[in-house]
């Protein structure tokens, strides 16, 4: 039977072949569809989908110093706590006449008294060029990413670097992540984005605009509601976790209305492609029927060649809303020179599945029916 | 080759019309495997209705029709009777284009369930008696009106039917190819296979044991 369905549909691949593009154009839609708008939000989020529940940040304005000093001294407090500040100064001075109208952004990392460092935005831990994760800096020392190293190592510096007016030991180099970049040629940096570590005292001096407080703690819940009563802002890798499932739960409703308007035009295209077949093939079912085929027989042929059609349809169009997801995040890393990944939510999958499972039989199984409906004297030809 | 087995058929004052119009008006006949029974008339007569009833493809609207002692009800399928007892022959072959030869031929006996190397052992013994193993992997749209026919015949004897029934089966060929499919027709007779030969030539008509007249719907001996 497997053999007559593949033998049929091959004489009849010219109707087969208009209906696969009838299905590839809808499945392709709902898949590059669902896959995008999947991507689009896990990328929004994609710095906590694999971090702890333990992360939160608070955020400081100028005037909060007090309150900054209370969290600290909360915080300390707490077993099992680590935390750092996070700013940028723009105020780094490289002295060479090639880089003097550079604009270097100095993002710097303000650690306490250890050693931990977490990237809030990327998800991404510090860590030193020998792969060393612990790491502390002194008073006056700093450490600075790869990319600021090779900058200074272009212009003769190698040990000291001078930030907002302090002048600064370099005690490590530590690899960049990977939002560290720099435009730079033979005449100096048209962009530079890095990243480096400092003391709590050599960062003391300085003056402070928006920090923000990155925090790994068990105790989120006792943070929380001592940042809220301090009126700080709060936020923390659990509520965005929350936030990215209320947004892919609205995006749901998204989905299922443009699923199923898109499979009613398929279903109304594919109904015709079908009569149509059944129209042409009306003489071939008479014969089978005349020479001793059942009508289960013409129903399971006709059923197994819609199934394989179409099956073989929505998986090619799976694969086809991929390749051209693959190819947004080709134009993401290479013009664009961010990351991209490409996501899809289990929530989507099941739609996916469950509307190409639905066309899938329900087409199939109308059209294996309505081949019965062929009176076979109608078509058998005598005198 | 496996035995044939016994057919009986029994028609009793068949009726049969489409609308207002009456095609069989009372047709009583008896068939089995030692009939050789060539039915006359004209165009519009009813000699196809007879046939396609007589071959489980149509039902009637009047009348009894015993298959092998068992009643035959109007409204059911018999596929299984059709496919096990009887074989078609038509005029316009009814080869199905797009299949060669071969997948024409063994077309019944896939929807039978044989057994390839049944297939393949039954088939060679066809082909080589109606001489047509040359043809079996070509399309069916290369042949001949007489290759056609014999590729048609092949298809009928697969299952080893017990009554081949063939509507006008020379009424496209000539003369040669005429009297040739006659000969195969005689010879699957003489192997104990009954025929019902429905023409409207004298000549082909000839060939069987007894003739009947199909004339305003009633059946008449010549």
């Amino acid at each position: 039977m497997l053999k007559e369905a593949l033998s049929q549909i091959w004489n009849h691949r010219k109707t087969y072949l208009l209906l696969s593009i009838t299905v590839l154009l809808t499945f392709t839609a709902i898949g590059v569809y669902m896959i995008l708008d999947d991507s689009i939000i896990f990328n929004k989020y994609k710095h906590i989908m694999h971090e702890s529940h333990y992360i939160s940040t608070a955020g400081f304005d100028r005037s909060d110093e007090a309150k900054e000093r209370l969290l600290k001294n909360k915080i300390e407090q707490m077993s099992d706590t680590h935390y750092y500040c996070t700013e940028q100064i723009q105020g780094i001075s490289l002295y060479d006449h090639q880089f003097e109208d550079a604009r270097i952004n100095l993002e710097v990392q303000v650690i306490p008294n250890h050693i931990w460092a977490y990237y809030w935005s990327l998800g991404e831990r510090a860590e030193m060029l020998d792969g060393e994760k612990s790491f502390s800096v002194g008073e006056n020392e700093i450490i600075i990413c790869k990319t600021l190293s090779d900058i200074m190592d272009q212009v003769g510096e190698k040990d000291y670097l001078d930030v907002a007016g302090k002048r600064l030991k370099v005690t490590g180099v530590m690899k960049d992540w990977s939002d560290t970049s720099a435009v730079m040629h033979d005449d100096g940096i048209d962009y530079c984005y890095v990243n480096a570590f400092v003391s709590e005292k050599t960062f003391r001096d300085w003056e402070k605009n928006n920090r923000t407080m990155i925090i790994y703690s068990p105790h989120q819940q006792e943070i929380e509601a001592y940042t809220r009563d301090l009126g700080l802002r709060y936020s923390s890798v659990y509520d965005e976790k929350e936030e990215m499932k209320k947004e892919i739960i609205r995006a749901i409703d998204s989905k299922m209305v443009i699923t199923i308007m898109l499979i009613l035009i398929l279903g109304i295209n594919m109904v015709g492609c079908y009569m149509n077949s059944l129209a042409k093939r009306k003489y071939e079912i008479a014969v089978k029927r005349a020479l001793g085929a059942s009508k289960m027989q013409i129903i399971k042929q006709f059923l197994l060649e819609s199934l394989i059609v179409f099956l073989s349809d929505i998986l090619l169009a799976f694969a086809i809303s991929m390749a051209i997801l693959g190819g947004v995040k080709i134009f993401y890393v290479w013009v664009m020179h961010d990351t991209w990944v490409i996501h899809i939510t289990a929530y989507s999958l099941l739609i996916y599945a469950i509307s190409a499972s639905f066309m899938a039989v329900y087409l199939s199984c109308l059209f294996s029916i309505l081949s019965t409906k062929v009176e076979v004297i109608q078509y058998i030809k005598a005198e | 080759m496996k035995k044939i087995k016994d057919i009986e058929i029994e028609l009793r004052n068949i009726k049969k019309g489409y609308g207002s119009q009456s095609v069989l008006n009372g047709v009583s006949l008896r068939i089995d495997n030692t009939s050789f029974i060539s039915i006359c008339g004209k165009s519009g007569s009813g000699k196809s209705t007879l046939m396609n009833i007589l071959g489980l493809i149509e039902g009637y609207d009047a009348g009894e029709y015993l298959f092998n002692q068992q009643k035959i009800e109007p409204g059911k399928d018999y596929y299984l009777l059709r496919r096990n007892y009887i074989g078609f022959i038509y005029q316009s072959y009814n080869l199905i284009p797009e299949k060669t030869c071969y997948e024409n031929i063994i077309l019944p006996a896939m929807y039978a369930g044989m057994k390839q190397a049944e297939i393949d052992t039954y088939i060679s013994s066809i082909v080589d008696r109606l001489e047509i193993s040359h043809l079996l992997e070509k399309g069916t749209f290369a042949l001949s009106g007489g290759e056609k026919q014999r590729v048609a015949i092949a298809r009928s004897l697969i299952l080893n039917p017990s009554l081949i029934v063939a509507d006008e089966p020379t009424g496209n060929l000539d003369t040669h190819n005429r009297d040739a499919v006659m000969e195969i027709l005689l010879h699957e007779h003489r192997n104990g296979r009954g025929i019902v030969l429905i023409t409207h030539d004298e000549a082909v008509a000839d060939y069987a044991d007894e003739k009947i007249y199909l004339k305003d719907g009633k059946l008449s001996i010549c």
